[in-house]
């Protein structure tokens, strides 16, 4: 049944369009930007500012020197191995926690509820926190990487508030029936929660893919290193340079400005893709049928 | 039920089983040091002294684990200083085989806690212990990190031992104020080497408006005039001021015989120059230039990005810099498009004709980065000691500094000089990474390094002529600077704490009064305000520290 | 009398939800061997900490490093800086994203859609150096900004040396690189909204406005809630790698902040004690503002953390 939409409705239909027009504009601009430099010369990228539109001398050397860097290609298969192992411990943790604290009648919820937020403010800090991995043998290991960082409260509660507002009739209905609540989890609860899922899945793996700073702290090994160490180290490289004194280490030639951004694009691209996978399960109606009570 | 039941307990299972199992999933085993078993040959104490029949390359013996930065230039193209060239020669003349353990680049300092924390420490460290070991040298030594080297130096190093009489100035530096040995020190062995940052301008500019170096502060007026109203130039001097070396260096300062910080008066105490009037001087020249356009108007945000790019795209005239990282980049990037392009080098400028400047800005030799110190878990410290001392002899100096003879240098006459494969690299590779792969005397390490380096890593005229013009060639700055002091490790926190406090209050003001937006009127209470925040507490824990310094 | 009824509770809480607690034991596993035991090490915020000497056996100093921080002379303006960026980047960075993800509900064209969410989060992946390094370029005198002030008949200056524009540049810049981030959340809650409601009130004359207020707001209000509610727990939390890169002198007045001016001491790194001295005092205010909005979420609404 096809309804007419109002005057009022068109026009606002068609500044939406112009906003969110300027806004991918405005939002597309630094993926641009970083991308016409990859293919610049460096010493043309030198001499520019302001805006960049389209590659200054037009050259792939960038790229070539990237890819010979031995660490590109180990630090992508590492990567891939931590968000892989990484993403699905993650889901299968958080729906535990998020599926316990969202029923309802449990007695010890609340004061669990408590336990767990208290974590997101007070811990011991790194040296604690690195010491009781060392203990765990998870120190120099992807693992390491995966295991500790299973459950990230904040995803926790979200997902949480989403299971809550599954309808109590759909649950009291599969209960009837005889299933335990492991299975309400797996049957009823996890294929009603496809967009939040997908959320998840988006916030652990993006998580996963741009984390650094542990990996850095815990792995000793250079060839375990996953990729954003390595894109941080290439990045960081100029300032570093500029706090070490001294004819040599100031003083030798900073990577070509290109080669720098040629390796934030192919560190990054692989995750942009993801999205577009995902979205699918973002669009309305999902929920059909269901009635929030 | 059961079922159920029986899912959940296998995931709890699951988790503990992988985390048990999780003992590095990576190739090599990398974690610690291979001197494991306890009937270990390294005798320490009880071997017979180093006068004795003693030469490299040792017998074979246990590895020993060496932890150290990696550099950039080396890591481009390898993820291991182990597989260069360099190390694989050094370990092959020394007989000692080494593992290299590195820091993610920019990680340093946060690896070291937890590597001290952990306890397990490799048996060399190479780490700026002077600066970067919170309480200084010798609490690294008093917390059991690392040992003192003494008895060390006169048993098994008797090159460093011969370098250190030849140059009883660093003698003095690598020792903590009781006295104690701590490192094997990364030391710029000439005074040229200390000078690797100053002004620069575009010559071919000077030349077109027939305009000399300038020399003088009021023969800067001029040239940055003559640039601003006879080229329409926008931003004649520009400056990377968001970096603090390059203000610590700021020749302007220097101009008026004043510092930004610290520096030795020559009352033999300790100053601070930034509440002097030399300062007041020098923020009274430099706001009027500001307000006559002759500086670029973004100066406090300006970082390197934005002044390689004024200086080659030609908004500005000048800049400071170093020879390799700036003028070299800067000449080498711009040349292509615009052929007269040309960066001169300026001495530091004086406030009268013909008279040098008397301070200016000089590094001393010896900075404390990249000096290598033993650990306490070390077990054959007679192995690890004559690793280091190699390198401070005669074959071990050339080896750090140019290489292998016939592959990365060839005597010619007397002079080592650098081959093609260096600095003309077949594969492609700059100057900077080929000699990185081949020595380390173009970045910093346990080694002296030797002016003849830098004499053909500078391949340009312009840069060549930089130590001519920098640092002591124009002014008398090497008398004023401040020796290696340490403050003492309980006196080290006040210390910085009141410094914090002081230098924000500093920053902050000379930009107000280098914009406008303060008077130079009241300079005399920014001066009462810097005494109230603790500057003579600053100050004498300062002249403590020299004191026992100068007494070591 | 009470006794008594206790432990008949627990009892029938147990045989009821068995399932449940045996469920959640590796989630409660993780939480004790990954966080609790590590907090002791809090304590080192009363110690002066050497990592060979260990948390157990480093000095006791009480307060030492509290004070030394409440005594710095730019405690004040530190404090101010930090909580006013925090609130303006809760005032304006909040209700961007939300907004976002209603225009692009919105949407018909199914591809324009697609596409918007998919270009509007790229920003979020660039790092932060390349960001700050865009923005620097952008204000200065002769860069983007000020190209459109000329336009519009304004003066040109350099803005990241006005201490009253970097608030603005600051927020303005997060909101850029968060927004389509941000909105992703909103997005998957509105997905769960029944369309047939949609339809029931477009049958009964409800405009889209009206659709707006009595549909879509309310079925989202729990997720928007939470969120808030969990952004205000983390208000003090402004980390230093943004402000380094965008502030200098100029502008510290504003722009400096608690993890800014501590880096600047430089044993940052190392001054365990003090850093987590600092970070103990902002995680109590960080709780105490989660404790107080989550009452006043219960108090007015159906939705709250616990």
């Amino acid at each position: 049944m096809k309804i007419k939409r109002s005057r009022g409705e068109r026009i606002f239909s068609i500044f939406n369009y112009l906003f969110l027009t300027v806004l991918m504009i405005i939002c597309i601009y630094p993926v641009w930007y970083v991308a016409m430099a990859s293919f610049s010369k460096s010493n043309l990228l030198t001499q520019h500012f302001g805006l960049l539109l389209k590659p200054l001398g037009f050259s792939l050397d960038a790229y070539k020197k990237v890819f010979q860097n031995p660490m590109i290609m180990r630090g992508y298969a590492n990567t891939i191995f931590i968000l892989v192992v990484g993403v699905t411990f993650d889901l299968v943790m958080t729906s535990l926690g998020a599926y316990f604290l969202s029923r309802k009648r449990v007695m010890f919820k609340r004061p669990i509820m408590l336990l767990v937020i208290f974590t997101m403010f007070f811990s011991g800090g790194m040296i604690p926190f690195y010491l009781n991995l060392k203990d765990l043998h998870l120190t120099n290991s992807h693992w390491g990487l995966i295991i500790p960082f299973m459950i990230n409260t904040h995803n926790l509660i979200i997902l949480r508030t989403s299971f809550e507002s599954i309808p109590d009739s759909l649950v009291e209905a599969a209960q009837i029936d005889g299933a335990g609540h492991f299975t309400i989890l797996v049957k009823v609860v996890v294929p009603l929660s496809k967009a939040i899922l997908a959320v998840m899945i988006l916030y652990y793996g993006v998580s996963i893919w741009n984390a650094w700073f542990w990996a850095s702290a815990i792995i000793r090994t250079r060839e375990m290193y996953p990729l954003q160490v390595i894109l941080r180290e290439i990045l960081m490289q100029n300032d570093v340079a500029s706090m070490s004194a001294g004819a040599g280490a100031s003083d030798a030639e900073a990577i070509g400005m290109s080669i720098k951004y040629a390796t934030i694009i192919v560190a990054t691209v692989p995750i942009l893709c993801v999205y577009p996978f995902l979205q699918k399960h973002f669009t309305k109606g999902t929920m059909v049928g269901a009635v929030k009570e | 039920m059961k079922k159920r039941r029986a899912l959940s307990l296998m995931l709890a299972v699951t988790v503990f089983a992988a985390s048990l199992a999780g003992c590095g999933s990576g190739t090599t085993a990398s974690e610690q040091p291979a001197n494991t078993t306890a009937a270990s040959t390294g005798g320490t104490e009880t071997t017979a002294p180093a006068s004795e029949e003693f030469s490299y390359p040792m017998t074979s013996g246990e590895k020993l684990s060496y932890w150290a930065d990696l550099q950039t230039t080396v890591s481009t193209n390898f993820s291991n200083l182990g597989d260069t060239p360099f190390a694989k020669g050094w370990m092959e003349n020394t007989g000692i085989d080494l593992e290299f353990l590195h820091p993610p680049i920019g990680q340093a300092k946060e690896q070291f806690s937890l590597i001290l924390a952990d306890g397990n420490l490799p048996d060399l460290m190479e780490y700026n212990w002077k600066n970067d070991y919170p309480g200084g040298p010798e609490k690294a030594i008093k917390d059991g990190v690392i040992i003192p080297l003494n008895d060390i130096f006169e048993q098994y190093c008797p090159n460093i031992m011969q370098y250190l009489e030849d140059n009883p100035d660093i003698d003095k530096m690598i020792k903590t104020d009781e006295g104690h040995y701590y490192v094997f020190p990364f030391v710029r062995g000439d005074e040229k080497l200390c000078n690797t940052i100053g002004l620069m301008l575009r010559e071919d500019w000077l030349a077109e408006l027939n305009l000399e170096v300038p020399e003088t502060i009021d023969e800067w007026h001029t040239v940055l005039t003559a640039f601003k109203e006879q080229k329409g130039i926008a931003a004649p001097l520009t400056f990377e001021y968001t970096n603090n070396q390059y203000l610590d260096a700021n020749p302007f300062v220097f101009a008026f015989d004043s510092f930004r910080s610290f520096y030795l008066g020559a009352d033999g105490k300790v100053h601070f120059g930034a509440s002097e009037e030399g300062y007041r001087e020098y923020l009274a020249t430099f706001s009027q230039w500001y307000k006559e356009g002759l500086i670029d108007p973004d100066i406090a945000t300006l970082k390197s990005d934005q002044v390689s790019a004024k200086m080659t795209n030609g908004t500005s005239g000048a800049a400071m810099g170093q020879a390799g990282s700036r003028m070299g980049v800067w000449i080498g990037a711009a040349v292509e498009s615009e052929p007269d392009y040309m960066l001169v080098a300026a001495p530091q400028p004086s406030t009268e004709k013909g008279k040098m400047a008397e301070f200016g800005y000089v590094e001393i030799p010896y900075s404390g980065r990249n000096s290598v110190a033993i650990t306490t878990s070390c077990k054959d410290v007679e192995r690890a000691a004559r690793l280091m001392d190699w390198a401070y002899g005669e074959e071990g100096h050339i080896y750090f500094n140019f290489g292998t003879e016939g592959v990365s240098y060839t005597m010619v006459n007397g002079y080592p000089t650098y081959t093609e494969l260096i600095l003309n690299n077949p594969d492609g590779l700059p100057v900077s990474e080929a000699m990185s792969s081949y020595i380390r005397g173009n970045y910093n390490g346990p080694f002296v390094q030797d002016l003849r380096y830098l004499e053909q890593y500078y391949t340009m005229d312009a840069q060549k002529e930089t130590p001519k013009r920098w640092g002591s060639a124009s002014s008398n700055g090497k008398s004023y600077m401040l020796p290696p002091i340490t403050p003492t490790s309980d006196e080290s926190k006040e210390f910085a704490t009141i410094m914090n406090e002081i230098n924000t209050y500093r920053d902050e003001m000379t930009l107000k009064y280098i914009f406008g937006s303060e008077s130079l009127d009241n300079y005399d209470a920014y001066v009462k305000n810097i005494e109230t925040m603790g500057l003579s507490r600053a100050l004498e824990i300062q002249n403590l520290a020299l004191e026992r310094y100068n007494a070591r | 009398m009470n006794k008594r009824s206790f432990t008949y509770r627990i009892r029938k809480d147990w045989l009821r939800n068995k399932a449940l607690y045996v469920l959640v034991i590796p989630v409660l596993v993780f939480y004790i061997l990954f966080h609790y035991k590590p907090m002791y090490g809090a304590i080192i915020a009363f110690k002066d900490y050497t990592p060979t000497l260990g948390v157990a056996k480093s000095e006791w100093v009480g307060f030492a490093n509290f004070t030394r921080f409440f005594n710095s002379i730019y405690f004040g303006r530190l404090i101010r800086n930090t909580i006013s960026l925090s609130v303006y980047n809760l005032l304006f960075g909040f209700p961007a994203p939300i907004i976002l993800a209603l225009l692009l509900n919105e949407v018909r064209g199914k591809k324009f859609k697609s596409l918007a969410q998919t270009v509007t989060y790229l920003p979020h992946f660039i790092s932060l150096i390349v960001v700050a390094g865009m923005i620097t370029d952008f204000s200065l005198t002769t860069g983007l900004f000020n190209d459109i002030i000329a336009f519009f008949g304004g003066q040109r200056s350099p803005l990241l040396q006005n201490p009253k524009l970097y608030r603005s540049i600051y927020v303005s810049s997060s909101i850029w690189q968060e927004i389509g981030w941000g909105s992703i959340i909103y997005l998957s809650a509105l997905a769960g909204v029944d369309s047939q409601l949609y339809e029931a009130a477009q049958i009964d004359g409800a405009g889209k406005w009206k659709q707006l207020i009595n549909i879509t707001l309310p079925s989202i209000a729990p997720t928007i809630i939470i969120m808030f509610i969990l952004k205000t727990g983390s208000l003090m939390n402004m980390g230093y790698e943004k402000t380094i890169l965008l502030y200098n002198p100029a502008t510290y007045e504003t722009a400096d902040i608690i993890s800014s001016h501590i880096y600047r001491v430089g044993l940052l790194e190392q001054d365990w004690s003090y850093s987590t001295a600092i970070g103990l005092f902002n995680s109590v205010i960080n709780f105490a503002l989660l404790l107080f909005t989550n009452k006043m979420s219960k108090r007015y609404s159906e939705t709250s953390l616990w």
